[in-house]
């Protein structure tokens, strides 16, 4: 069976790349485009095993949805990831506060991303 | 998606009047760094988006247009990212022919969707912004930045806020073009040093850390 990733970015062709790197390494993957629909798709599905997630979006950011999604115990265990374009100390700290992983910086290594995903669903 | 596009896309309107020009870079003899705040964010915001599309062998020239229009039919993408921190706004406009997204687009040609293209318009745009935003960070310059605004039709224009001076540059592929565009709005009393600071808390594009 393979593990489910659920990845949140507002943009769609960063997504497609995404998925096509975990599909590759045999990940089967859910999307959202921003962080409330990510932290409404964490609730709705308990198949999901790690998260990879953007920080600037619509409607909630990727800080806001750890935190969102952090704050309730069910999930204190679930790994997410952030794949954003900052690299700004001040919110690095932030989202490691608020229970995020990791931080890569876009553009993505596709080997990297995929190592850490077999990594943190063992 | 309309891959009949010719060199007439992304045509100038017209030069711009002196007055109207953005301040041209001033050149330090001992050092290749712009003096002015203004001239040294769009040096690097170039430099940001050479080093973005680095494998695509991308002729980037600045233009003296006061402006960049599509021109009717053709049908071109626009994202606007916007930026502000203190003392400082910036505005960065890309208006790029579907031809030229394509050829960028890290998707292959099969899975390109006018859909996909508009949206790597606005994620170009960011990654840019974000580029450029890290080039501050190591000279102590922070801002926020926002998410894209996209836009796709023809008529399409690059400057759309009359109080900003646009600094504009046309990219060129052989499959298609695109304008690029940077407006710096900066107090009198901001400093953006003329050097970067190598510093390990600000993480590069590329990187990755385990927390």
């Amino acid at each position: 069976m393979p593990k489910t990733i659920l990845i949140v970015d507002d943009s769609s062709s960063v997504r497609q790349q995404v998925a096509n790197a975990l599909h590759a390494a045999g990940f089967s993957t859910v999307e959202a485009e921003d962080g409330r629909q990510g932290a409404a798709a964490v609730e709705q599905n308990p198949a999901i095993a790690m998260v990879v997630c953007d920080v600037n979006m619509p409607h909630m950011n990727g800080i806001e949805m750890v935190q969102a999604v952090k704050c309730k115990p069910q999930f204190s265990k679930l790994p997410i990831l952030m794949l954003t374009t900052e690299g700004q100390p001040a919110l690095i700290k932030q989202a490691k506060a608020a229970g995020a992983v990791g931080w890569m910086v876009k553009p993505f290594n596709a080997g990297q991303l995929v190592a850490a995903a077999k990594q943190l669903t063992q | 998606m309309d891959a009949s596009l010719d060199a007439a896309v992304l045509a100038c309107d017209g030069e711009a009047p002196q007055a109207m020009l953005p301040e041209p870079a001033r050149e330090d003899p001992g050092t290749a760094m712009p003096q002015s705040p203004e001239a040294l964010l769009d040096a690097l915001f170039i430099e940001a988006f050479q080093e973005l599309l680095a494998e695509y062998p991308i002729e980037v020239v600045p233009t003296q247009a006061l402006e960049v229009t599509t021109p009717a039919p053709h049908v071109a993408m626009r994202s606007i990212v916007r930026a502000s921190g203190p003392g400082l706004k910036l505005e960065s406009v890309l208006l790029a022919d579907v031809d030229f997204l394509a050829a960028v687009h890290p998707l292959s040609g099969d899975e390109l969707t006018t859909s996909n293209l508009q949206d790597w318009a606005g994620e170009l745009n960011n990654q840019l912004m974000g580029r450029l935003k890290t080039k501050c960070l190591m000279r102590d310059c922070a801002f926020e930045l926002t998410v894209p605004k996209l836009a796709t039709g023809s008529g399409l224009r690059t400057h759309l806020s009359r109080s900003c001076n646009y600094r504009h540059h046309r990219a060129m592929l052989p499959e298609g073009r695109m304008c690029l565009s940077l407006a710096a709005t900066v107090d009198p009393d901001f400093v953006l040093a003329d050097s970067a600071t190598e510093t390990a808390e600000v993480m590069t594009e590329g990187s990755f850390s385990f927390f």
